[in-house]
């Protein structure tokens, strides 16, 4: 499993964090994914029925994708997210 | 197909879509608990597989005189939110995505969630009014097919980086390109012509201009270029023309 991922996630060099019991919901809120340049911030419904509308949906960070601008902890009004910077594995 | 490469860009894009969706496809699920080398090749080999039946040609970029000839054809025509956007933004406001034909729009009554912000039904004339502004305000024009069966989807206005095939082509790079394919056309810049005012250059969302100060002009990098003709559009002295890519034997082959 190890492996796996290692060669099929492009390399990270920011950890964003989500906390969930803090945070209000794309759907009240969702500061983080409209302000977000890179995008990193995805959003689906938690329940996937035919002809129902879901009213809860979910926050995930893809973070490989993160540029480290650090937007996201100054929108967001419940300070819910952190950001943490790791080390490269090795050079090049 | 059979390189080792491919299979292992394969899971990669599954184990984005995964995240980027909230559909796991089991497949990925599998990969994740695999545990042996046995396993693994046992993998590689489904999906492989699965890319094979899989269309190579879901999504093209088309520029905006193809969009006129595919409106032509098109049977009936709705506008809903888009999809990517939707999950990138949680925004569904801004309705870019035109679906065309009846399966789609059948699909769109049937999932509320996927559609909402609502139908909206449009004319032939509605709809290329509407593209024609999408072209203006910078949007790349594509037009998808369903994955698994030759059904039209319809069209996209995408943008960096809230497109998730334009996002992940540009950030993971060409073997993205059985989901988004370029255009069959590709731009080329008269350099007597141009001028190096740079107006194209926000236009670009395949990052594929740069301005040379040295030069005075801007550079197209034909390789990246995707053939969107949105430079071409906002070009005061007509230096960029698009010409069909298979008169251009370099990228002929660069889907």
């Amino acid at each position: 499993m190890r492996r796996l991922r290692e060669l099929a996630v492009p390399e990270r060099t920011v950890e964003v964090r989500i906390d969930k019991e803090k945070c209000d919901g794309p759907l009240k809120c969702g500061k983080c994914l409209k302000n977000c340049p890179a995008a990193v911030f995805i959003t689906f419904p938690k329940a996937r029925e035919k002809g129902k509308v879901c009213e809860d949906w979910e926050i995930v960070a893809d973070d490989t994708f993160c540029w480290g601008c650090e937007v996201c902890i100054k929108v967001c009004p419940k300070n819910a997210i952190t950001l943490s910077y790791l080390e490269r594995k090795e050079q090049l | 197909m059979k390189d080792k490469a491919v299979i292992e860009s394969a899971i990669k894009f599954f184990q984005n879509t995964e995240v980027m969706t909230g559909m796991a496809p089991p497949m990925v699920e599998e990969a994740l608990n695999l545990r042996s080398d046995e396993e693994f090749s046992a993998m590689a080999r489904s999906v492989e597989e699965m890319i094979r039946n899989l269309s190579p040609h879901q999504g093209q970029v088309v520029p905006i005189e193809d969009v006129r000839e595919i409106i032509k054809l098109a049977g009936p025509m709705a506008r809903v939110a888009c999809v990517c956007r939707r999950m990138l933004r949680a925004s569904f406001d801004e309705k870019t995505c035109i679906l065309v034909g009846p399966v789609y729009l059948e699909y769109a009554k049937e999932w509320p969630d996927f559609t909402r912000g609502g139908i909206e039904y449009l004319s032939k004339e509605e709809v290329l009014e509407l593209m024609e502004d999408f072209d203006r305000r910078g949007y790349v024009h594509t037009f998808w097919k369903d994955m698994l069966s030759p059904a039209v989807m319809g069209f996209c206005n995408c943008e960096f980086p809230t497109c998730a095939p334009l996002r992940y082509r540009r950030n993971l790079g060409d073997w993205f390109n059985f989901f988004l394919r370029k255009a069959e056309y590709v731009a080329m810049i008269d350099y007597d012509r141009c001028t190096g005012c740079g107006r194209c250059l926000s236009r670009c969302q395949f990052s594929a201009l740069t301005r040379s100060p040295y030069l005075g002009k801007v550079l197209l990098d034909m390789k990246k270029c995707a053939g969107c003709g949105l430079c071409r559009n906002v070009c005061e002295e007509r230096a960029i023309k698009l010409v069909p890519r298979a008169e251009v034997p370099a990228v002929r082959n660069l889907w």
